[in-house]
């Protein structure tokens, strides 16, 4: 009777160490939880000047000139040009057939502010335009550009660029 | 009426507060503009008297710079600039112009743009003076804007 009892008590202890094992166990080891790191303000202002850039070389005038606050500043070689000023320029060439093929930046530095809604950019910039003059296609220029970032939007709020004469 | 006269009231009382912060913001604007402007005066002040240390002060460790050049840093810089007036006697005077400027949101970044023209004390045979693009970006760090880059060109011109 005792072993009965025995074999019995046997019977259901393993029963319900399976069930244990089975429902609730030792619970798997969580996860890692792989945390994506928060973009800096250099990321965004990175993410920002390589959107500009694409859009400055394949001629798509609204999304590059967007990129200019409507109240900012730019020097150009010899003169201050303005954003609306750009934009009829640009739209003329691009209009006309000239433009872009390639547009690519390279010697990438940037300063960002501490309070992280105002960052300087400065950039070589390497074109190649669509133009009959072979000795005008290649053109290389230094490039500063101030952005702000105003209700969560950065924009140009200063632009300065000039030729490399000797680069190409 | 009454609903009316406390409508226009709520609102008027609700705008006050409204008024108050962007006059805050607009004030606090000019004031930091003020700040930038007489930074970059110092800056010319002190480029135009050839006094190398007041100069140099103003600009950050770390700074980038883009000039006829090509992209210096503040060491190259401060070695070219102490050499050209320990051998030329530097610069008779500085002066700017047409001035802009605007500050960043948060108020501790600012770019100034302006025209400079210098005169210079013994040209050789070089122009005796020289007018430049000039577009220096400034940072308010522990209460003192100080340049972290500068992009500056010469203006081409009978003078030069």
């Amino acid at each position: 009777m005792r072993q009965v009892l025995r074999g019995r008590n046997l019977h259901w202890l393993i029963v319900a160490a399976c069930f244990v094992a089975a429902c609730g166990g030792p619970e798997p080891a969580p996860e890692p939880v792989v945390e994506e790191p928060m973009p800096t303000v250099e990321d965004e202002v990175r993410e920002r000047m390589a959107e500009f850039v694409h859009a400055y070389g394949s001629n798509d005038v609204e999304g590059y000139i967007g990129a200019f606050a409507a109240d900012g500043t730019q020097w150009w070689p010899g003169r201050r040009q303005t954003r609306d000023g750009y934009h009829e320029l640009w739209s003329g060439v691009v209009a006309g057939g000239g433009g872009l093929t390639e547009a690519n930046i390279s010697d990438l530095q940037i300063h960002t502010s501490p309070a992280g809604d105002g960052a300087v950019a400065s950039y070589l910039l390497k074109v190649k335009r669509i133009t009959d003059d072979p000795e005008s296609v290649d053109a290389t220029y230094q490039m500063s550009a101030t952005w702000f970032k105003r209700d969560g939007v950065w924009s140009i709020a200063h632009f300065h660029y000039n030729p490399v004469p000797d680069a190409n | 009426m009454r609903k009316v006269v406390r409508l226009v009231l709520a609102l008027a009382v609700m705008a006050l507060p409204v008024n108050g912060v962007a006059g805050a913001i607009a004030q606090d604007s000019a004031a930091l503009e003020a700040e930038v402007a007489e930074t970059v005066a110092e800056l010319t002040a002190t480029y135009g008297v050839n006094d190398i240390e007041g100069y140099f002060a103003h600009y950050e460790p770390d700074m980038t710079f883009w000039g006829p050049m090509g992209r210096w840093d503040k060491a190259t810089y401060l070695a070219y600039w102490t050499e050209y007036i320990e051998s030329t006697g530097g610069l008779s005077s500085a002066e700017n112009s047409d001035m802009q400027i605007a500050v960043a949101p948060g108020g501790d970044l600012a770019v100034a743009s302006y025209l400079l023209r210098v005169t210079r004390t013994n040209p050789g045979d070089g122009a005796s003076a020289a007018t430049y693009q000039m577009s220096p970006t400034l940072m308010k760090r522990n209460g003192s804007w100080t340049v972290v880059h500068l992009h500056f060109q010469t203006v081409p011109g009978p003078e030069e």
